[in-house]
Formats: structure tokens, C-alpha cells, sequence
């Protein structure tokens, strides 16, 4: 029916094939754990002072690239020196060697790096922006902080993506960040103050989120809340009043966790009144804050015991019983 | 006599064309997996898992676990689940019922004490009997309800989680410490488009002693069921789900480790009880969900291995699980059928689900066909022994090869075994076929029967047994 030659034929292909590809597998392997063995060693050697100058491309190379050593700036800048031209040019070749060459470029110091780091965002490979912002988040340099920026405002890496990048460097942005939370773009603004939470003591944060607070947006008026909170100051308690009667249900929530953060007692019975709020979130959000607030949120849980509403009710019989006073079941009506 | 010798023939060919088409759709599929696996490594040699974990704009998770008679594996599991390297989650363990010492265990092993919380209840579940709350672990959360199933169970942790994210796992699964960090960061990429999130599962017996000192699993089980099953796991995930991925075709995110946004979740009226198995359901549901609104949305497979689980010992127990997987299947897929070839469903429609109904649905009618046609032919002389020994060999090397491809793949991302380990699994590649992959016909030829007759237990299989302490 089929002839015994073309058989065997298949299974002698098919058995080189699965040869090769376990060669592949085995050799990958081997050649990595050399790789990292190797890189790690050469990098401890130009940490320790060992010149450069007399290193081959091929051993700078390694050891410039890949996960941040100490050494890996030594070699990267031998290669900037060494090799400068022919680095810039594979830094605008295709998309993964143009990812290496930036990296080392930056790494070497080259005063090309940051130019071509931002001529490269106009790329249509996805992976190159995300390379360009992990190898600016690596330089603490003002150059490196405008560039990340810059990214966060034009949106061409996922926002979440570079605000995590911009996270550590936050108190030192301040002030370009507050600046963008005038944006035009309600994201921007958004971002700006998520970031500004790390900084709420700065100069000028907290009327920033003053200012926001009666944004257009419901999702920069929730980052107002949440700045406002993390600013940790009794003074907006006028502004967290008017959000926590907010239309939208996460700006509730966010503006009644502020509040148990500053400490604002005198809003117990506002964030009391949420607990017959129609969003769970928002009722999650003012139990967890009664419990922050202590004796006032006590009391005003305790007031809220004979509400009306089943839910109010059941959310201050859970605030009073984790103040350890009330032991009775609860109706569980949500 | 020659009406069956033409009959055996056509069967030979029908069988073997199948075989060229399954083998064909793998092919394509290990080149998408190929590619997907690339650009992700690319990406990731420029991705610091430090930012992630110490940012504060890193968005929390809440992990609900199901669990059902899991006494011997509750306790390590859920100290898993609390020492993931994460910067804010909940662990919500859902104790469904069991009737061994599962809360028992828990009771004493995290010093729980009961609460009263208030909770919503989005979704319709069994009643609960108790809540719980660690004094040792202050993100552990207990609940102790009536036995309902999984679906129902996850339903219920799905009424006390608390943030934007879920992460469905097994009670049975030691989950590796950076498997949040991975899949959110995948998550965390695109948070408005990226929906679901699955990653790797690796097997062993024992799998509160297969992760390494750092979190992350190191070793392969010593008993050749279990390489196998490793094996079989491998293929599945690493040769088809991130081929799927790359297609935006994802059909099951598996149930050991799933993150969902849970705003989906609810859109779509949270796990469904209606089916044997909630995992595969819930993925079909999301993808029909979005295509028929047409809304944007991915789902998407890490290629990482996020954790370690219980795989059966014994081939009794692999072939409980197993049949229940293919009733999983055919549920499922009957279900969805109207998805097939339909436009709007797109890629879903035209790939997904015809590549599952020739691989996994009509898999094992054609897989038994082949062994009793091969040994007709050669009884009938149609095909001589030593060229049916040559096909089988054939066979044999072409599942070894699709072994070693997703050895290949799991490789280059996470480098976690040794390369003796590597050796093992690509040596036993070829041997699947004649070793394991019967009892996987049995299997799902059972399965396909239970099926027919509308079984929908779950016919849970044994721990494996451990060494008293």
C-alpha cells in the first residue's frame, strides 16, 4: 500500500530531526550556563579594575550587555570608545540588535545615546519601546528622566508600564509632574498624580490635587482622593467631603479611604452614611476606614447599627464586631 | 474477504490522512509558539522584575484556592500561596465541604480565628459555614462552606476578593514565588486589553517537595508516569498555548493557574456550574463574550512555569483524570459549536476550535481506529510487520520531536532544570506512544462514552500517598 522505502525515508528524517532538535536543546543549554558563568567572572574582573583595552569586542560585548553587573558600564564605555560609529549605526538597524546597541550606548556613556534612544520611539516594534524604557529606567541622569517622561506623556509604552519605571525617581520629578497634571489628556494627568503619591510632601502636590479634585474625570478625580490621602494632612477635609459625594463609585471609594488615611475624625459620619452606599466597593472601602478612624469611627458605626438600610446595618454590626463588641451573626443581605 | 482488506485499507488512509492533518496543525502551531516565545524572550531580556515588585503602582490580586479533601497538601500549598513575592494580594482559601481533615489542617496550621464580614454576593453560591482570618498570616482568609464544586466554590471566594484581579489555583499547587510577578507583569503590559492570564503547571507527585529553595521548581519527579505526564503538560502548553496566544486564540486557561480581571468575571456572570469543569467553560465564555461584541481583549499564556501540582501515580488515577478531561472537552466544545467557522468569531472560530475538535474531540476515535487497522493490515498482509514496525517508529519519533520542541521552549524561558532533566524528558519523547499514550486513549475513549451517557461527575482521584510524619 505505501512502499517500505518511503517509510523509512520519513523515519530516518524524522529520527535526524529529533536528533538535531535535541542537540539544539542540549547545546542552548550549555552554552547559556557558560554564557552566564563567563559574564559574571569578566564583570567581577573590570569591577575589581582590570583594563579593558585589552579585551577582545567579543568578551566587552558580553559583558556590556545583558542584566546589569558591576562591570557592565567599564565594558560598555571600551566599546563606545572602541567602536562608537559602528554602534550607531546597528543602533538604528533592525529591532533586536538596534535594542543591544542602544542599550550598550547608554550604558557606555555615549553622548549619541539619549538622542538615539528617542529617535528610536518612532518604531513600530513594540518590544524596541518597551527596551527603550527598561534601558532609560537603568540611568538615574536627568536625561533619562525626561526621556521616561516623555514616554509617559505621548503614550507610545503602555502608561502603566512607564509610570512603574518613574516610580522610584518620583520625588526627584515633582515638579515636572505637577506640571502635568494640567495635561490635556485626562490619562497624563491621571498618571502624574499616581506618581505624585510617592512625593505627596513636595512642594506644590498637595494644591495639585486640590486643583484635580474638581477634574472633568472621574478617574483623575480617584487619583486626587488617593493623593489626598497619601499626603496625610488634616486640611482637606473640606475636599474629601465633596468627593466622597462624588457620582462615581471609585472616586467614593478612593476619597473614603483618604479619609481613615489622614485621619480625618471629623468625617466619621459622612464615611458612616456610605455604608448604605449601592457599590460594594465604596461600602468595603468606608468599613475599612471606620475601623482606621478608631473611637469616632466606633461611634459613628455604632449610630449606624438601627439604619434603615440593610446594608448600613450589616456594614456597622462588621465594624463594631472587629472592634471585638459584637459577636452576633451577621444578616448577610448584600 | 476483500471488502475487509479494502475496508482495513481506507481505514489505513483515512487514518493517516488524519495523522498528516493533526501532525500539520501541531507543526503550525509549534512555528507560532516559536515566534510568540521569541518576542517574549526578546521583551524580556529588557524587563526588571524588581521595578514590578517595588512599585506601588503595582495592582493587587486576590488568589482564591478551592480546595476538597486536600488534608495532606492543604498546609504547604496555602504557605505557598502566602510566601509569593508579590507587593499586595489576599489569599482566599474556599474549603468546599471537605470531609477529611482539610480544615482542620488549616484551623491549627494558621492559627485561624472566625470573623463576621459583611460581603456581596455577586454570585449565586452554596451557603458558607464559616469565615476565618489568620492571626499568623493577615492575608489569608478561610471560608468553610457546604460542598457545591469547584465553580461554586471559586464563585464564593469570588464574593469576598476584594481587588481588580483574580487568580484562580488549585488547592493541590505549590505555586512558585514569582508567578504573580510574572503573570501581572504580563497583565500589567496592556491592563485594558489583556483580560486572562495563564501560565505553565509542571507535575510531581509530591509537589510541596519540587520547588527549590529560591521558589521556583527544580526538579522532575524520579517515576516515569510522572515524566510523563510532565511531558504531556509540556506539549500542551508550550507547543499549543503560546502558538494560541500568538493567534489571540486561547481556549483553556488552565484552572491550577488562571488571572482574570475580574470586571470580566462579572460582566459574564462569574464560574459556571453547569459544566463538569470550570476552566475551559470560562475561556470559551470570555472569547464568545468579547467577539460577539467585538470588543478588543486578549488572553494570554505566560511562558513560564508558575507552580508545581499534584499529578497522579497511578495509572487507575491518570485515567479517572484524564476521562474527565475529555468530557470537559466535548462539553465545552459541543456547547460552543455555533462558534466554529462563524466570522465574528475570527480567529476563535476558524483555528481554536476546529484545531481542539481534530486534536482533542476526534483524537481518540481516530487514535483507535489506527491501532486496530495497523494490526488488521498487518494480520490481512495489506502492510508487512516490518512496515508496520517502521510506522510505528515513525510515530514514535514524531511525538519525540514535538517532546523536544517543547522541552525547547520551556527552556529558553525559564532554565529551571538541570540538564540531565532535560536529557530525560527529550529521551522519553519517543517512548510516550507505546508507554503512555494507551492508557490516554482508554482514557479519553471512556471519557467520550461517559460523555454520551451525560456523566458529569468529577470522580476525583486519591492523594498520592506520603510518608507518615
Amino acid at each position: 500500500m505505501v512502499p517500505t522505502w518511503l517509510i523509512l525515508s520519513t523515519t530516518i528524517v524524522l529520527l535526524l530531526l529529533w536528533l538535531a532538535v535535541a542537540a539544539w536543546v542540549v547545546g542552548a543549554r550549555l552554552a547559556h550556563d557558560r554564557l552566564v558563568r563567563v559574564r559574571r567572572r569578566d564583570a567581577g574582573l573590570l569591577a575589581d579594575g582590570a583594563d579593558p583595552e585589552r579585551w577582545s569586542r567579543r568578551r566587552l560585548w558580553r559583558t556590556a550587555d545583558g542584566d546589569w553587573l558591576r562591570g557592565s558600564a567599564e565594558a560598555a564605555g571600551e566599546l563606545v570608545s572602541r567602536d562608537g560609529p559602528r554602534l550607531r549605526r546597528a543602533a538604528t538597524g533592525n529591532a533586536h540588535r538596534r535594542s543591544h546597541a542602544l542599550r550598550v550606548l547608554t550604558r557606555g556613556g555615549s553622548t549619541f545615546a539619549f538622542r538615539l534612544l528617542r529617535s528610536a520611539l518612532d518604531t513600530e516594534h513594540a518590544e524596541v519601546r518597551a527596551a527603550i524604557v527598561a534601558i532609560a529606567a537603568e540611568q538615574q541622569t536627568p536625561a533619562a528622566d525626561d526621556l521616561l517622561l516623555q514616554i509617559l506623556v505621548d503614550g507610545s509604552h503602555p502608561r502603566s508600564r512607564t509610570a512603574t519605571e518613574l516610580t522610584p525617581r518620583a520625588r526627584r520629578l515633582a515638579p515636572q509632574l505637577i506640571d502635568l497634571t494640567d495635561h490635556a489628556e485626562p490619562e497624563v494627568r491621571y498618571w502624574a498624580l499616581m506618581l505624585l503619591r510617592d512625593a505627596p510632601g513636595k512642594p506644590g502636590a498637595k494644591a495639585a490635587a486640590v486643583r484635580c479634585s474638581g477634574d472633568p474625570s472621574g478617574t483623575v478625580r480617584s487619583a486626587a482622593a488617593r493623593l489626598l490621602g497619601a499626603t496625610r494632612t488634616g486640611d482637606v477635609q473640606h475636599i474629601l467631603r465633596a468627593l466622597l459625594a462624588d457620582e462615581i463609585f471609585f472616586v467614593r471609594a478612593h476619597a473614603a479611604r483618604a479619609v481613615g488615611e489622614v485621619g480625618a475624625e471629623s468625617l466619621a459620619g459622612d464615611v458612616a452614611a456610605l455604608l448604605a452606599d449601592t457599590s460594594w466597593w465604596v461600602r468595603a472601602a468606608a468599613k475599612e476606614t471606620l475601623f482606621l478612624l478608631g473611637d469616632s469611627g466606633l461611634e459613628a458605626a455604632t449610630e449606624t447599627l438601627e439604619d434603615v438600610d440593610g446594608f448600613a446595618r450589616d456594614g456597622a454590626r462588621e465594624v463594631v464586631s472587629a472592634f471585638r463588641r459584637e459577636t452576633r451573626p451577621l444578616e448577610l443581605v448584600g | 474477504m476483500s471488502i475487509v482488506r479494502d475496508l482495513v485499507q481506507w481505514t489505513v488512509i483515512v487514518c493517516l490522512g488524519y495523522v498528516v492533518a493533526v501532525y500539520g496543525a501541531y507543526g503550525a502551531m509549534i512555528t507560532y509558539s516559536m515566534l510568540e516565545e521569541r518576542f517574549r524572550r526578546r521583551r524580556r531580556i529588557f524587563e526588571s522584575l524588581d521595578r514590578v515588585r517595588a512599585s506601588t503602582l503595582t495592582i493587587p490580586v486576590s488568589i482564591i484556592a478551592p480546595v476538597y479533601n486536600e488534608a495532606p497538601v492543604v498546609a504547604a500549598s496555602t504557605r505557598s500561596f502566602l510566601e509569593i513575592d508579590y507587593p499586595e494580594y489576599e489569599v482566599i482559601v474556599v474549603n468546599d465541604g471537605s470531609t477529611d481533615d482539610t480544615l482542620a489542617v488549616l484551623l491549627s496550621e494558621f492559627e485561624l480565628e472566625p470573623i463576621e464580614h459583611f460581603y456581596r454576593r455577586r454570585y449565586e453560591s452554596g451557603p458558607i459555614r464559616g469565615l476565618y482570618r489568620s492571626r499568623t498570616h493577615p492575608k489569608l482568609i478561610v471560608i468553610d462552606k457546604v460542598n457545591g464544586g469547584k465553580a461554586d466554590s471559586l464563585n464564593c471566594g469570588l464574593n469576598l476578593a476584594r481587588y481588580r484581579y483574580i487568580c484562580g489555583v488549585d488547592g493541590d499547587t505549590i505555586l512558585s514565588h514569582t508567578c504573580l510577578l510574572n503573570g501581572m507583569r504580563l497583565a500589567l503590559a496592556d491592563p485594558q486589553r489583556i483580560v486572562g492570564v495563564t501560565g505553565h503547571i509542571a507535575i510531581s507527585s509530591r509537589p510541596e517537595e519540587a520547588l527549590a529553595k529560591n521558589g521556583e521548581p527544580a526538579k522532575l519527579d524520579s517515576r516515569p508516569l510522572l515524566v510523563f505526564q510532565h511531558c504531556d503538560y509540556l506539549r500542551s502548553f508550550f507547543n499549543n498555548r503560546l502558538g494560541w496566544t500568538r493567534l489571540n486564540t486561547m481556549l483553556c486557561a488552565v484552572g491550577a493557574f488562571q488571572i482574570w480581571r475580574s470586571d470580566v468575571i462579572e460582566e459574564i456572570g462569574g464560574f459556571s456550574t453547569t459544566f463538569t469543569c470550570e476552566d475551559i467553560e470560562l475561556t470559551f465564555r470570555v472569547h464568545e463574550h468579547f467577539r460577539r461584541q467585538g470588543r478588543p481583549y486578549e488572553i494570554v499564556a505566560l511562558a513560564d512555569t508558575v507552580g508545581v501540582t499534584e499529578g497522579p501515580d497511578t495509572v487507575r488515577k491518570l485515567v479517572a483524570q484524564r476521562e474527565r478531561w475529555q468530557r470537559v472537552i466535548l462539553e465545552t466544545v459541543v456547547s460552543y459549536r455555533r462558534m466554529m467557522f462563524r466570522r465574528r468569531y475570527g480567529t476563535v472560530g476558524f483555528i481554536g476550535v476546529p484545531f481542539f475538535v481534530l486534536s482533542e474531540v476526534i483524537a481518540p476515535v481516530f487514535e483507535l481506529l489506527a491501532m486496530l487497522a495497523l494490526i488488521a493490515s498487518v494480520a490481512l498482509h495489506t502492510l508487512e510487520p516490518e512496515q508496520a514496525l517502521l510506522t510505528l517508529v515513525a510515530l514514535a519519533l514524531m511525538n519525540g520531536l514535538m517532546t523536544s520542541a517543547a522541552v525547547l521552549l520551556e527552556d529558553r524561558t525559564s532554565r529551571v532544570y538541570p540538564v540531565r532533566d532535560l536529557v530525560r524528558l527529550i529521551l522519553l519523547g519517543p517512548l510516550d506512544l507505546v508507554i503512555y499514550r494507551p492508557f490516554i486513549v482508554w482514557a479519553r475513549m471512556k471519557g467520550t462514552w461517559r460523555y454520551l451517557r451525560g456523566d458529569q461527575g468529577w470522580h476525583k482521584f486519591e492523594r498520592n500517598a506520603r510518608p507518615a510524619t
